[in-house]
């Protein structure tokens, strides 16, 4: 398809597979792509799509129990698979790779510094004495700040976002001509990722660096990629201009990842293709733009002063300071740095809600969100502040017998991780029907059959699918049944914390509606907490905006959207990956 | 429907469990011997040829020969029926200080890890202090103390393993503790016990299993040492460690079987225990890998 | 913090956190010493002949007709500064006979520790490049069965096979040639004091008899180490920053040994730790099978006498023993791994 003379890397019918119990596993299935010098190319696809197997299968990075079947692969003009060595010699020398979960990547016993010397001696480019001084400079190549204190720091002793620019130094140590990003940035807060990704834009047009991005957000490779390849099943669905695969697209798969992916002035029925809007439509869900319920809901909860802090030792919270100036941007200065021995996670938190309402809760980690979530769930006991629920004041009981209550069933939460919140041990069926038996113990065998497959049935759970066990269930069907557990004992108030991060973009889709839609029928209070700012805006009707423990900016959710009025809002919103209305070319 | 319904789980979990095993030519082995060799035991008094504690001063010291299996020792006895009915002594010795040691280590380790606080902490250093101690030697001690007997033997075999529960128990539930899913039963209205025995410790249930696998073979060794340097079980009482100790003094004028037999039914055993634990760990990896 | 300042500050706190440990031992020993059998005046006494009236002052003098707590107070003044009794069977004070035959022991253990390492570590690597293969399922099942023999049947199994039935062994008594001359005491570690006095007629006496009772110490540890280095090194082998390593393009030598290996041995220092006290406490039936002069047949047969001075001063010296070779791991760990050194 493109000038194959041109081509930087040129990918032909790959095919990889792996041995598994029981055959083989084929992961990538005939994948064609090219990128020239210089380019930006985004891989996008959900899990299971192969796009990270094809990654590494480029570079001989497989696993043991994995091969090649087939096809050809052409690096700057040489054959990577017509020698054994081939791919080493390609490794650090013309491409380069870094990976995800940055912190996980560094050698934990070895300082940051030596480990990017150790890439550039490995690149041969330089001696060993010269290799302090260029390590240092790719340091601040990476705009990594005080450089020379951190050229002796351990990984663990760096945040998230810093690590993947250590990683993206070590990178860049052989001066290579194509770096291939998988998932760089997932699991890093939204203003680390502008960072990191900015950082690599700049790179590639400073240096002419050719990039392949490998990722499952399709936004973060709208903003950033010129060309982008949809994956599906090991296959290559559709490649083009960014402009022309994502606004104008014929494939249905790439048409119902890029519908899936939130954007401002959809709706949340248009994450779903059309064929399966149906029984949302037809009850009058996912098309809301105002309040969900009417007003003239009472007040269903009403938080005052909520605090949480942790006594520590003044060495703790030394390092507890420490850490927070480096999780910060760059190394600002702290606020207030009288040494204290108390360490808050939650400061001074106060907000109402009236039945029926939709509260989102939206911050980066170590903003308290998902402390707060617990402090109202009432797992977890405040240090300070009242909470009052439906006139009582169950802020006063303390957590422990505030389980046994009768109030417990009154209040439930959706958890962040799908497979680790259910108990290996119990089947979906006992995993939903536990707390309907804790709530009412006199309630008979048949009446519990009914009521757990009602839950499931509302979360959208198969209820021919309930005894089996987590391990046999996917992450979005998993995630149903904890939502059909926290619906079972028909609750007032639901906590949704992170509730379809960990799943994929199609899968989240249709969760969401099915949550928009369970609320609507069962008048529902939710709050939900979560770091996309995209999922709130689509789900609540008004917002808390969180960070380092405080409440920054509270208020309606299109206002805030359209004009926030903190810079931090601002800054958090500018950092999300938008898919703008219209995408124009050459944007970048 | 349910009652149905949950079966299917079992027996597919069961399936995968025989596959896990089946992969393991050896561990196979050893889950295969280990019933046969509990049968032999239990069987034991009426399957010997002789009657092992009947001396026959004619016959001292033969060989192995078709008659005597295992030859005869220095005082006539049928080496071969000493050895099985030993087993029995040496078994249940296992059995009752591991079962001991068991139920007390999970129980103060997985509470203190569940409650935490200062019992935790406790609990932890004093079985730091224990463990500081070669637990084989305060085993001596605990014999000496409280007498030659078999009681002795079974408690001074349950302190020995008795730490290694503790610590198990105690990081096993400290893990769990913050596992997502307590904090969801928490949510779902569960009180501190139904949570740790609903939903923490048949968690804990496979490594715990692997422990008490291996602890029967560290059970059996305890025992015979224990025996062999003179402590507990004493001659004429037929049993593995007091067996290898008369041995010993044989062995230099050529007479091998008389300790070789014994120490080979010793090893065996143990191996088939540590064997059950390795295949067991191989089954529980495979499950939480997937 | 420098990284120099932040090991001398682990340090620091590693050794103030062994005292609350030496504390228990002290108590415990105490303890353990008092369930035994028998009035321990009688045997603090000059000898089983004593009279009720020589018992009677013998145990106000040892204070054992005060109140317990008192007793414990006296106690550790008395081992604070080495105190530990008098040994009915030998007659002379106990740290006097420790002193004497610990060097035996120690040399024993060591040697024993470093064949068990030689052995345990390149298997435990070997096993776990091949995985899954013949190798590594012979592999671990030798080290099972290592372990699953007591120390007393691979012992007289080794003396059997290498002196009786092959003649190579020497005969186990004894840590020399009992005809030959020892060296003369330096350290007391035979093998060092013999290259010292550059004898190596003795040097090969003393590695002769060392090397069977070695083996047999060696033999019951393997299986753990190598189980840990090899599951250690297969984490290692398949851990993210290995494959940053390779992605970087750094060779065979600084992927697989510089960044590989020292993480993966880093919790088989740990286990060596473990298992040192598994060692000590076959040490005892060890040193009976081989007739080894060192401490642990010293305690076995005092304890056997019913001389229980000896007893607790041998308690005593293993924890500590154990407790100095815990710290030095640990403290070597934090050197190595700078996780360990923060909180």
């Amino acid at each position: 398809m493109t000038g194959s003379m041109s081509s930087l890397l040129e990918v032909d019918d790959l095919a990889v597979s792996f041995d598994i119990r029981g055959g083989r596993l084929t992961a990538v299935d005939g994948v064609s792509l090219s990128i020239r010098p210089g380019e930006t190319l985004g891989v996008v696809g959900e899990s299971g799509s192969g796009k990270s197997v094809m990654a590494y299968s480029l570079v001989g990075l497989l696993a043991d129990n994995g091969r090649i079947d087939r096809g050809q692969i052409h690096f700057d003009g040489r054959d990577l698979r017509s020698a054994p060595d081939e791919m080493a010699r390609a490794r650090g020398a013309g491409i380069a790779f870094i990976f995800q979960n940055p912190r996980a990547a560094l050698n934990p016993i070895r300082t940051v510094g030596d480990q990017v010397r150790d890439a550039l001696e490995a690149s041969r480019r330089s001696s060993r004495r010269d290799s302090s001084r260029r390590a240092l400079e790719l340091l601040e190549q990476v705009r990594i700040d005080r450089a020379k204190d951190r050229f002796h720091a351990f990984p663990h002793e760096l945040s998230g976002g810093m690590c993947q620019r250590i990683l993206i130094a070590m990178a860049l140590a052989a001066e290579p001509k194509l770096l291939i990003a998988d998932e760089p940035t997932t699991g890093l807060d939204v203003t680390t990722q502008k960072i990191i990704m900015d950082t690599l834009y700049e790179l590639g047009a400073s240096t002419g660096l050719a990039t392949l991005l490998i990722t499952h957000d399709v936004g973060l490779a709208a903003r950033y990629c010129r060309r982008i390849a949809v994956m599906c099943d090991g296959k290559v669905v559709e490649t083009g201009s960014t402009a022309e695969v994502l606004e104008r697209s014929r494939v249905p798969y790439t048409q119902r990842l890029v519908a899936a992916t939130p954007r401002s002035g959809r709706k949340l029925i248009d994450l779903l293709p059309p064929c399966e809007r149906g029984p949302f439509a037809a009850r009058g869900s996912g098309c809301g733009d105002g309040p969900a319920v009417t007003e003239g809901g009472g007040l269903l909860l009403n938080v005052q002063g909520l605090s949480k802090s942790f006594h520590t030792s003044r060495a703790v919270g030394a390092v507890a300071r420490a850490l927070r100036r480096r999780f910060g941007r760059g190394g600002g200065a702290d606020a207030g740095g009288r040494p204290s021995t108390e360490t808050y996670a939650v400061r001074d938190l106060s907000l109402t809600l009236k039945r029926g309402a939709r509260l989102g809760i939206v911050g980066e980690s170590g903003s308290g969100k998902t402390t707060s979530s617990r402090m109202i769930a009432r797992l977890l006991d405040q240090t300070e502040g009242s909470i009052e629920f439906d006139g009582a004041d169950i802020g006063a009981v303390p957590s422990a017998a505030f389980n046994r209550s009768a109030m417990r069933r009154r209040i439930q939460v959706v958890f962040q991780n799908p497979l680790g919140s259910l108990n290996p041990r119990f089947s979906a069926y006992q995993a939903i029907l536990n707390p309907l038996r804790r709530a009412e113990p006199s309630i008979s065998r048949d009446m519990q059959r009914s009521r757990v497959v009602d839950a499931a049935r509302q979360a959208g759970f198969d209820p021919m699918l309930l005894s089996r066990f987590p391990h046999q269930l996917s992450g979005g069907q998993q995630a149903r049944v904890g939502i059909a557990r926290a619906l079972v004992v028909k609750p007032d108030l639901l906590i949704l914390d992170e509730p379809t991060s960990a799943l994929d973009v199609s899968i989240q889709a249709l969760v969401l509606n099915q949550l928009d839609l369970l609320q609507r029928e069962l008048n529902l209070t939710y709050i939900l907490v979560s770091h996309d700012l995209n999922v709130i805006r689509l789900m609540c009707d008004s917002v808390l905006v969180m960070r380092f423990g405080r409440v920054v900016e509270s208020g309606d959710v299109e206002t805030i959207f359209q004009s926030p009025s903190h810079p931090y809002t601002r800054e958090l919103i500018n950092a999300v990956p938008h898919l703008p209305a219209q995408i124009v070319e050459n944007v970048l | 429907m349910s009652a149905e319904l949950t079966h299917l789980g079992f027996a597919d979990r069961a399936g995968h469990a025989v596959q896990a095993v089946a992969r393991n030519p050896v561990s196979a082995a050893a889950f295969a011997f280990m019933p046969a060799l509990l049968m032999l035991a239990a069987l034991a008094p009426w399957i010997i040829p002789y009657d092992p504690d009947a001396t026959d001063l004619d016959h001292v010291l033969l060989g192995p020969s078709a008659l005597h299996w295992f030859g005869t020792d220095q005082v006539g006895r049928d080496v071969f029926s000493r050895v099985l009915i030993a087993s029995r002594l040496d078994l249940a010795i296992a059995f009752a200080a591991v079962l001991l040691s068991f139920l007390g280590g999970t129980f103060v380790g997985g509470a203190a890890a569940f409650f935490g606080g200062t019992v935790d902490r406790v609990v932890g250093r004093a079985t730091d202090v224990l463990m500081t101690f070669p637990l084989f030697v305060v085993a001596m001690a605990m014999v000496a103390a409280l007498g030659n007997s078999i009681q002795s033997i079974v408690l001074a075999s349950a302190v020995v393993n008795l730490p290694f529960f503790v610590r198990l128990a105690r990081s096993e539930v400290s893990i769990l503790r913050v596992q997502e899913y307590v904090e969801a039963a928490r949510a779902g209205g569960n009180s501190n016990l139904q949570i740790l025995f609903g939903f923490m410790i048949p968690n804990a249930l496979p490594t715990l299993t692997v422990q008490v696998s291996t602890g029967l073979g560290w059970a059996v060794l305890n025992a015979a040492s224990l025996s062999f340097i003179g402590l507990g079980i004493r001659p004429p009482t037929a049993e593995w460690g007091v067996m290898v100790a008369e041995g010993a003094a044989n062995i230099l004028s050529g007479y091998w079987w008389l300790a070789i037999f014994p120490g080979a039914a010793l090893t065996l055993t143990v191996l088939c225990f540590n064997l059950l634990g390795d295949g067991l760990r191989d089954i529980i990896d495979v499950r939480t890998r997937r | 913090m420098t990284r120099d300042s932040e090991i001398w500050r682990f340090v620091f706190r590693r050794l103030l956190g062994t005292l609350p440990l030496l504390l228990g031992v002290a108590v415990f020993t105490f303890i353990l010493v008092r369930v035994l059998p028998g009035d321990p005046a009688a045997y603090y006494a000059t000898g089983p002949l004593a009279t009720t009236d020589k018992i009677a002052q013998v145990r106000t003098a040892l204070g054992l007709d005060r109140p317990i707590i008192e007793q414990l107070v006296r106690y550790f003044g008395e081992i604070a500064f080495g105190d530990l009794g008098r040994s009915l069977v030998t007659g002379q004070l106990v740290s006097r006979d420790l002193i004497d035959r610990f060097p035996a022991s120690f040399e024993l253990t060591l040697v024993a520790m470093i064949l068990a390492l030689a052995i345990s570590i390149p298997l435990g690597i070997v096993a776990a490049i091949r995985a899954g293969s013949w190798i590594d399922h012979a592999v671990r099942f030798a080290g099972t069965l290592g372990v699953s023999m007591p120390a007393f049947v691979a012992g007289i199994l080794l003396i059997f096979v290498f002196y009786f039935k092959l003649g190579i062994a020497p005969e186990p008594i004894d840590r020399i040639d009992p005809f030959m001359l020892k060296p003369p005491t330096v350290t007391g570690l035979m093998l060092l004091d013999s290259l010292i006095a550059a004898d190596f007629r003795a040097f090969s006496s003393a590695a002769g008899r060392l090397l069977l009772p070695a083996l047999t110490m060696a033999v019951i540890v393997i299986a753990p180490l190598m189980r840990m280095t090899r599951a250690s090194m297969i984490a290692v082998l398949s851990s993210d920053f290995i494959r940053t390593a390779r992605a970087a393009g750094m060779n065979w030598w600084t992927v697989y040994v510089r960044y590989g290996l020292r993480n993966a041995l880093l919790p088989v220092l740990t286990t060596i730790g473990l298992v040192v006290s598994y060692q000590l406490g076959a040490n005892v039936v060890v040193e009976k099978v081989f007739a080894w002069p060192g401490v642990g047949s010293y305690a076995l047969n005092s304890l056997l006498a019913t001389d229980y001075a000896p007893v607790q001063g041998y308690v005593l010296l293993m924890a500590c023993v154990y407790v100095v070779i815990n710290t030095a791991i640990d403290i070597l760990y934090a050197v190595i791994d700078p996780r360990v050194r923060v909180n």
